[in-house]
């Protein structure tokens, strides 16, 4: 009875495809059916699958699910509804043209989702840091349009996709340790190898997340205006940035300063001249 | 009660009613301080050597282990020697035959530390000690270290210096009696496949041993062998 009814109302074209109540009444019950098979099947996953999982791997395959069961529903409802889309496409091209170069960084931003979803080149979780953009924290999530960093003052950064798969990434976590640098300078009238190996049997007693193979060395980088600079590299675990890099100048100089091993700062000596 | 380590102090004692306090003060001054409430008016408690994998921070379960001297094998030669390995002390309340960790700490926070095995990208972050080779099982020194057998062997057609030794330690239990301690052997084996060497190494556990078992307070991994390359 129903079938009759729908079927009796009058088609109409929409850019030149033909519609009918009926074609649209099944396709909105496809699509509904669609829908919901989408959320049962992810919310399936993220109960039972997703734990054992690792969470970026977890959440790629969830929205992988829940569009691809999306998508199947709408190429179920064209093709059982016999609606043909090359005469939507043929008239519509004059208004596709129009929305492409609309909907330009949107689609580009949804291609480049996709592709940062196929490389991976960070981990939920991981400490990044785009180098261009002047951004580091740790990496969230891909979205659909967009990503995420958290930064470290606990802010969230969204970062569109094409910007992020355009951008160089630095990832800080993907080793399992990292290494610091730090300067320091002597002055130079101080011996260099007693003022290195203060500063190295100072560092590794003191700093325990300091490496000890490899162990922390010493470069002269300059012989500078006022002082020998000297550089401090400190591997250490890649967690433990925090409890190395803002301790290391620190203790470098309260054990120079403990040692008598004067640490200059710049200075100008005026010569007066004599007119005799 | 009053338990004296080197470089640290634990107190425990009865407060009001069934509870007691336990205090802890480490070689730096800090104090750490727990209350521990009682189901019957006594707690029991256990002092025991744990493996060293807790100070400063829990980052991985190997160990590496650098020796005083090297050991020089020549190619088809095994040998078998004693070396010290360093310990940590964990507190456990016993209860109901259940023994949690309440606390532990490390007697010479100066030589825990980590260390690499192997380049920056790849390698294996471990916690690194120098440790000497000694002469007999009961030469631990109290509550800084235990013994442990190392037994390698080479099976390769030259002969190779060992400096090192890195394994993972979660795989070994430790025993202990008084203030002695030791842990389960290690054998290492450097063979060739086609034409990589490369190490293998196992766990033996000691079977006839009558010392006490220490808890095993870390997540234990299941790693019955693991091959490493030679450097």
């Amino acid at each position: 009875m129903f079938h009759e009814i729908f079927t009796q109302l009058e088609s109409f074209e929409i850019a030149g495809a033909e519609f009918s109540l009926f074609n649209l009444f099944v396709g909105a019950i496809i699509m509904l059916v669609g829908f919901t098979i989408a959320r049962i099947s992810r919310t399936l996953f993220n109960k039972y699958y997703a734990p054992v999982l690792p969470e970026h791997t977890a959440k790629n395959f969830s929205k992988i699910i829940y569009f691809g069961i999306i998508i199947i529903a709408f190429l179920v409802f064209t093709t059982s509804t016999g609606i043909d889309f090359s005469g939507l496409l043929v008239a519509g091209g004059i208004l596709g043209i129009v929305i492409g170069f609309a909907t330009q960084s949107v689609i580009s931003n949804l291609i480049s989702g996709i592709f940062l979803l196929i490389e991976k080149p960070a981990k939920q979780g991981d400490s990044i840091e785009l180098p261009d953009s002047n951004i580091s924290g740790s990496f969230v999530d891909v979205g659909t349009f967009s990503s995420r960093v958290r930064k470290f003052d606990g802010t969230i950064m969204r970062i569109p996709n094409e910007k992020l798969f355009t951008s160089n990434i630095r990832v800080l976590t993907d080793s399992p340790i990292r290494r610091h640098e730090a300067k320091i300078g002597i002055a130079y009238k101080e011996d260099i190898d007693s003022a290195v190996e203060v500063l190295k049997k100072t560092i590794m007693s003191r700093m325990p997340f300091v490496l000890h193979e490899p162990e922390p060395e010493f470069r002269i980088e300059e012989l500078g205006d006022s002082s020998i600079n000297i550089s401090i590299l400190v591997w250490h675990p890649k967690e433990d940035w925090s409890k190395v890099a803002p301790t290391v100048l620190k203790i470098s100089k309260n054990a120079l300063d403990d040692a008598g091993i004067e640490i200059p700062f710049p200075q100008r000596v005026v010569w007066k001249g004599d007119k005799s | 009660m009053e338990l004296f380590f080197p470089s640290v102090v634990v107190k425990i004692r009865r407060e009001d009613g069934k509870n007691y306090s336990y205090s802890r003060v480490d070689s730096e001054g800090n104090l750490i301080e727990k209350l521990i409430p009682s189901q019957d008016n006594k707690i029991t408690i256990e002092v025991a050597p744990i493996r060293p994998l807790n100070y400063p921070a829990r980052r991985t379960n190997f160990v590496y282990l650098k020796f005083d001297k090297e050991v020089f094998l020549s190619e088809n030669a095994s040998t078998s020697f004693l070396a010290r390995c360093p310990i940590e002390i964990g507190i456990f309340l016993i209860h109901d035959s259940h023994k949690d960790s309440m606390d532990w700490f490390t007697c010479n926070p100066a030589n825990s530390r980590f260390g690499l095995y192997g380049s920056p990208d790849t390698g294996k972050l471990c916690k690194y000690y120098r440790v000497p080779i000694v002469k007999d099982e009961f030469d631990s020194e109290p509550y800084l270290n235990c013994v442990m057998k190392l037994h390698f062997e080479n099976l390769l057609d030259r002969g190779y210096s060992i400096t090192k030794v890195i394994f993972p330690i979660t795989d070994h239990f430790l025993f202990y009696e008084g203030d002695k301690a030791q842990l389960d052997s290690l054998n290492v084996t450097l063979r060739k496949r086609m034409i990589v060497e490369y190490v293998e190494t196992a766990e033996v556990p000691l079977k006839d041993i009558k010392w006490k078992k220490s808890p095993s307070w870390e997540r234990d991994t299941e790693t019955p062998s693991m091959e490493m390359g030679l450097e």
